[in-house]
């Protein structure tokens, strides 16, 4: 209750408790840096974009609205149109697949559409009644096409100015570019003669479904890799930056996508599949091997695309950086967790990096036993006893650790990395202390590089040293706290890593979009860490437009499964001679 | 029961005073909520005071702070008797109303979202229809706390804080005028430890009168029950509920035993993970029930008065305990042999050991004068001190300084305007050993000067930065106020993030003035970041900051309208030219921008408003637009209406055409002016050439020569020169 000795004073009430909110990204690791780097790397090909049908797609329907409908109906709804052409595509493709999605991810809403076909096979669609998904797929292409230069941007925006808005789109006059228009007649010349292109517009509801499985047959998703399809070779221009698309973005995608293409050239004799974790170790470490014990294979960037492979390996070190930082995350909440009331102080959870199973992790990353224990031991003991003599400070001193820690060391950010995915559970000892390791290492490492251009395009990403954290801000704070790190004990490093990068961090952090810091996993007050009922056992850094870049190269004909091993990639005979093309013209320039 | 969302007092009404105590202090959640909400966002001044060896703990952890000791005050204060500072006051004071807190919560993230606490609160409106004044004397009483708070309080940040104190009461003049109420007996009032301790008040209010039940509510007790003790043996028949919380508090319930049955406990059900920090005493008799609910915990040191509490107290009706777990909480009985006490121990055993040298206070005044307060650890051995400066985001200190002499404790230096300009926010400052590299804790500079926010400030910020972008007017005065408020650094992101928008009207031409998508480029450069080079003792290069802009809105702007030559773009035409030119001008005159980057951009302005002497075309990059023609915009306007000077007058008249290309050229040629050279001596004497040119623009459109009028409202719309200096320009052409 709260008294109320009159209504100007409230006594005795209790103080509301501010709900947690589940939060994701809690270290702004993901959204705050990583996302930046790989939107300049594959810029336009985002997580929600997979399809490369869909950029042609799109422009001609808006052609196709100017042409049938906004002219002659005043009232005509340009959503609305779109939104019907996507559903009777969507139903086209599923009708020509035979009831199935098309290969390599169906359109947005072919479950929906799957399902009512199953209830009304040879049925002609009301598609003014049809509901396949709430939003348009429209709205998750619309801000790369108008990247890509498909629709007349604000006369007064220019390439610096950025605005938080996202745009809706509502209106009647979004305007076609020149491209944006060659684009939608190449669409055209697949499906614009077809009978539903034309009743579309008019008599949406007597679209037969025959006349819509002709649609998903020419004019579908996968089929854009067939060679029939008019619009491929132009939408290869456009992804391969030939088309002159406005920004200065655009070039770091071409070079993202020939080193893909170059990648998957020289993996096929090996028969490697292509994951996420390949491409990083393929530029991160410039080896790659199915697995431990596999041989290593070099991987040798044509020098026309070293750039691109150093991009890579920054954007790769801070992957290393988020994954240590994050585990750690995981390692203070379940302590939160496991201490209910009393909370714990940081201390506390850094004195239990001991014990047996941490000795045993540590013996089978180094092959011997560590003398003392970890917490009392200094990084450069540790490196010593991988084997890496000098791991100085200074670029151009420490050959030895990218020389030593390779793919095949245990103690190379990869395989510690992959100690996750076999039965180390981040919170326990071993767990933590792999994700200092890690952390260590690949700042560490990171010494090597920090003199270039790429590790200043890295720190530009952190864009506020008080909010985003990368590589070069660890390595700052670190010789900022010690002067040489190598020098201070794990536990010092420990106390100052988890304090720093993840307590406060995450503290900073959860008032970053609510003011009320409910996105916080935890609290702390004099000293003790309080859970805040939320869990988290998430690593949510990943390189989400890596898979959607190589589904595109697909579509464009450039890349396919090999037949006998699905897993696996190999050039398509029109793939080897872009890539030819593509490294020719780099070399030309 | 009820509950309250502490923060969302905040958020009723706007404060212009502010005024804080808490044990602990968050500077995170302070400014990332508090001082985000209606009430502090523009509080002219905002005092924080803090136990002091809670804030020395808090600087050996190096939170993040932004605006520390910058946009509020923080006054640490030490309690002489051995306890603690341990009160949770707040007074909000606005132009017509005032609102008060007083609970057991701290200034902390848990305090205010998380823990249970017990939260109090008063409004006085002293406007409209039916003021309300009932509880007027409960602000005078807590600003006569605040004003305490001051004498035990680290002595330079106590001064300030005494000042604005003694300020408050010429600013907030109801205070004083308001007529003084007697305050009945039952009333609330404010109980606090600066008067005498909180059980000699208990026995003074009680009287005569015997209690025959006390209710206690606490987190933290005597190791050896010591208070409860007193009670037992005060009032021996008086029966005592105790309410804690099992695993958080520190009861020693075993210690229970001792006394007689009449003691009871109680534990906390249904709080899930929410800790007990509620502090409340309810006092029954025969005739009456008082409630003393606020920070004083049920021990010696905070009845005693060693620590500093404060609480409200007032006569309450009957079943006020009953009702406060009639929710989603409730207490149960329990016996003390079940209870598990937590680990945590009462503030005041919460000792911090002293660092062998650290800053008592640092305070940075108007005049430049940094004036740092530090002490010494007795015996310790210092060959060579210093006193490093960090400002905010740095990794390494900008500036150390040298104390000369440590003996009084006391150093002081003057500060470049250069580098106290360059302070953006909070700025930290600690002292150094040379020979041995020991450091003390860093503390935050105290920024006397910007600590008091006018409202003018931040008024209708978001319509001056309207007009910024849209016009360029007021960028000048805006630059200067965040180079105030936040130093340079923030000034030269700014330009560099601003772009006054180009409008020619084509859109409206267009029928295109809906939607537009806008890009986005994610490109981001190989240089490194602002973070990364402004360090060690560099000042920011605010001049490569202003070049770039005017330069790029030359480009972007000004060469893009004579490109297209467009009529409907005048007006932003002479927007933007006003705005780069003045931005230029006032910064050389400060001397921050070289005359030799001058006269080259002036008359370049010149060339792109008339058409220039050469005919030589520019491309505006990044455009496709471009035609062939004249390089100028009257030029090249002129060719547009081929020669039809009617349709040019009007809007040339309207927008004083005439009258700013004249001043553009003065301000260029008061620029050029060299002293020592008798051709170039006086304003007149200079750029001959191009004046031949402006004279030979305007007069193909019959504007030559341009009014004095003309030329001195012009010189006006710059808002830049005092009229005497606009009469003294005016003689010069």
């Amino acid at each position: 209750m709260a008294t109320s000795i009159d209504d100007s004073a409230v006594l005795l009430a209790w103080s509301e408790m501010i709900p947690a909110t589940e939060g994701q990204d809690p270290l702004g690791l993901n959204l705050r840096v990583s996302a930046r780097l790989s939107a300049q790397l594959l810029h336009c090909i985002t997580s929600i974009t997979p399809r490369a049908r869909y950029f042609a797609f799109f422009p001609w329907c808006v052609a196709d609205f100017e042409r049938r409908e906004k002219k002659e109906m005043a009232d005509a709804n340009f959503r609305e149109a779109v939104r019907l052409r996507e559903k009777a595509l969507t139903l086209g493709c599923v009708l020509h697949h035979d009831g199935e999605p098309c290969q390599g991810g169906g359109l947005v809403g072919s479950e929906a559409a799957m399902t009512w076909l199953a209830a009304h096979s040879n049925q002609t669609p009301k598609f003014s009644d049809l509901k396949f998904v709430k939003n348009p797929a429209m709205d998750a292409y619309f801000n790369s096409m108008v990247h890509l230069g498909f629709f007349v941007p604000g006369v007064e925006q220019t390439s610096e100015i950025e605005t938080e808005e996202q745009p809706e789109i509502a209106v009647a006059d979004l305007e076609l570019t020149d491209l944006g228009r060659r684009v939608a007649t190449a669409y055209d010349q697949a499906v614009g003669k077809l009978s539903v292109a034309l009743k579309l517009s008019k008599q949406p509801d007597g679209c037969r479904p025959e006349e819509l499985m002709k649609w998903g047959a020419a004019g579908g998703l996968c089929e854009l890799s067939d060679s029939g399809a008019p619009d491929r070779d132009l939408l290869r221009e456009v992804f391969f930056n030939h088309v002159g698309s406005p920004g200065e973005s655009h070039p770091f995608r071409h070079d993202s996508l020939t080193l893909l293409l170059e990648l998957i050239r020289q993996l096929e004799p090996h028969e490697l599949e292509l994951t996420p974790f390949l491409l990083n170790d393929a530029t991160y470490l410039e080896a790659v091997r199915q697995d431990a014990e596999s041989p290593l294979v070099q991987i040798i960037w044509p020098k026309q695309l070293h750039d691109s492979a150093e991009r890579w390996r920054m954007f790769h070190f801070h992957y290393y950086c988020a994954v240590a930082l994050e585990s750690l995350f995981v390692g203070v909440v379940s302590q939160a967790r496991s201490s209910l009331m009393k909370g714990f102080q940081l201390e506390t959870l850094v004195e239990n990096l001991k014990g047996k199973s941490l000795g045993a992790f540590l013996e089978s990353k180094f092959g011997q036993k560590i003398k003392g224990t970890f917490l009392d031991s200094t990084p450069r003991q540790l490196f010593a006893a991988a084997g890496v003599a000098s791991p100085d400070l200074e670029q151009g001193k420490n050959g030895d650790i990218v020389k030593t820690l390779d793919l095949s060391h245990p103690l190379s950010e990869t395989n510690l990395d992959a100690d996750f995915y076999s039965g180390i559970d981040r919170d326990a000892p071993e767990g933590m202390a792999c994700s200092l390791l890690m952390l260590v290492v690949a700042v560490t490492r990171f010494t090597r590089y920090e003199k270039t251009d790429y590790a200043k395009w890295l720190a530009r990403a952190a864009e506020d040293p008080y909010k985003d954290v990368t590589v070069p801000i660890v390595l700052r704070e670190l010789r900022q706290q010690f002067g040489n790190y190598l020098d201070a004990t794990w536990r010092e490093i420990a106390l100052f890593v988890i304090r720093r990068f993840v307590i406060r961090q995450h503290e900073v952090l959860a008032y970053g979009k609510n003011w009320d810091g409910s996105r916080a996993f935890f609290h702390t007050e004099q000293d003790h860490i309080r859970w805040r009922q939320l869990n988290y056992d998430q690593i949510g850094v990943n390189n989400s437009r890596f898979s959607r870049a190589l589904q595109i190269l697909q579509d464009l004909g450039l890349v396919i499964h090999d037949e006998a091993d699905k897993r696996l990639f190999k050039l398509t005979g029109d793939g080897k001679v872009q890539l030819k093309r593509e490294l020719a013209e780099m070399e030309h320039k | 029961m009820k509950m309250v969302d502490f923060s969302s007092w905040f958020d009723a009404d706007e404060a212009r005073l502010a005024i804080f105590s808490s044990f602990v202090f968050e500077p995170m959640y302070f400014e990332s909520r508090l001082m985000r909400s209606k009430a502090l966002s523009g509080a002219r001044r905002i005092i924080v005071f803090v136990d002091a060896d809670q804030f020395q703990k808090l600087l050996t952890e190096r939170p993040p702070a932004r605006w520390i000791n910058q946009r509020y005050l923080v006054v640490p204060v030490k309690c002489k008797s051995g306890g603690v500072f341990h009160p949770k006051l707040g007074l909000l004071l606005g132009d017509e109303h005032a609102r008060l807190f007083c609970g057991s919560n701290n200034l902390t993230q848990s305090g205010s979202a998380h823990n249970l606490e017990l939260l109090n609160s008063v409004m006085i409106t002293t406007g409209g229809d039916e003021p309300k004044l009932d509880h007027l004397h409960l602000v005078t009483a807590a600003l006569a706390v605040f004003k305490s708070c001051v004498e035990f309080g680290e002595p330079q940040a106590a001064k300030l804080a005494k000042r604005w104190l003694d300020e408050a009461g010429h600013d907030f003049t109801w205070l004083a005028e308001l007529p003084a109420r007697d305050q009945p007996n039952d009333q609330l009032e404010l109980v606090h430890t600066f008067g005498g301790s909180i059980w000699d008040w208990l026995r003074e209010r009680l009287g005569k009168s015997i209690p025959r039940k006390i209710q206690v509510l606490s987190p933290f007790y005597d190791r050896d029950l010591r208070l409860l003790g007193r009670v037992r043996e005060t009032w021996p028949a008086c029966a005592v509920e105790i309410t804690a919380q099992q695993r958080t508090s520190n009861l020693p319930a075993k210690l229970l035993g001792q006394f007689s049955k009449n003691v009871r406990l109680f534990d906390l059900e249904g709080a899930g993970s929410r800790r007990l920090h509620a502090k409340l005493m309810i006092v029954t008799t025969d005739d009456k029930t008082i409630c003393l609910s606020g920070s004083a915990n049920f021990t010696t040191a905070a009845f005693d008065g060693r620590n500093v509490e404060t609480c409200l107290a007032w006569t309450a009706g009957n079943g006020v305990a009953k009702e406060l777990f009639d929710g989603d909480f409730t207490r149960v009985s329990i016996s003390p042999d079940e209870f598990e006490p937590g680990v945590e121990q009462p503030p005041e055993e919460d000792t911090q050991p002293a660092s062998p040298l650290f800053i008592k206070s640092a305070l940075l005044d108007a005049s430049g004068k940094l004036m740092v307060a530090f002490k010494l650890k007795d015996g310790i051995k210092i060959d060579k001190l210093a006193v490093a400066i960090q400002r905010l985001g740095e990794a390494i200190p900008a500036v150390c300084l040298e104390v000369k002499g440590n003996s009084a404790e006391m150093a002081e230096f003057v500060l470049k305007p250069e580098l106290v300009s360059s302070f953006g926010g909070a700025v930290v400052v600690f002292l150094t050993v040379e020979s041995s590299g020991q450091t003390s804790p860093p503390t935050w500079l105290i920024q006397e000067h910007r600590l008091t926010h006018e409202a003018s400030e931040g008024g209708d910020h978001q319509g001056r930065e309207t007009q910024i972008r849209e016009t360029g007017r007021g960028l000048v005065e805006q630059l200067v106020e965040i180079g105030t408020k936040e130093g340079q650094l923030q000034v030269i992101q700014y330009l560099a993030n601003l772009s006054i928008r180009f409008d020619d009207e084509e859109r409206k031409k267009h029928g295109r003035s809906g939607f537009r998508p806008h890009i986005r480029d994610p490109y981001r450069p190989d240089t490194a970041p602002l973070w990364m080079t402004e360090s060690v003792g560099q000042v920011p290069n605010i001049e490569a900051a202003i070049l770039e802009f005017a330069d790029r809105h030359e480009r972007k702007v000004l060469q893009r309208h004579a490109n297209r030559a467009n009529i409907n773009g005048l007006e932003n035409f002479l927007d933007v030219l006003k705005t780069i030119t003045k931005l230029l001008y006032v910064y050389w005159r400060w001397g921050v921008v070289g005359k030799h980057q001058m006269i080259g951009r002036l008359t370049t302005y010149v060339d792109i408003f008339t058409g220039g002497s050469e005919g030589d075309r520019k491309k505006g990059d990044d455009y496709d637009d471009e035609k062939e023609g004249p390089f100028g915009y009257i030029a090249a306007l002129c060719e547009m209406l081929q020669g039809n000077f009617s349709l040019l007058k009007k809007p040339f008249e309207q927008n004083n055409v005439a009258g700013h290309l004249r001043v553009l050229l003065l301000i260029a040629q008061t620029v050029r002016v060299n002293p020592n050279d008798l051709g170039s001596s006086r304003p007149s004497r200079c750029l001959q050439t191009k004046l031949g040119q402006v004279r030979k623009s305007l007069g193909s459109i019959k504007m030559w020569p341009p009014s004095s009028d003309q030329i001195a409202n012009a010189l006006r719309d710059y808002e830049m020169l005092t009229e005497d200096e606009i009469t003294a320009w005016l003689k010069e052409v």
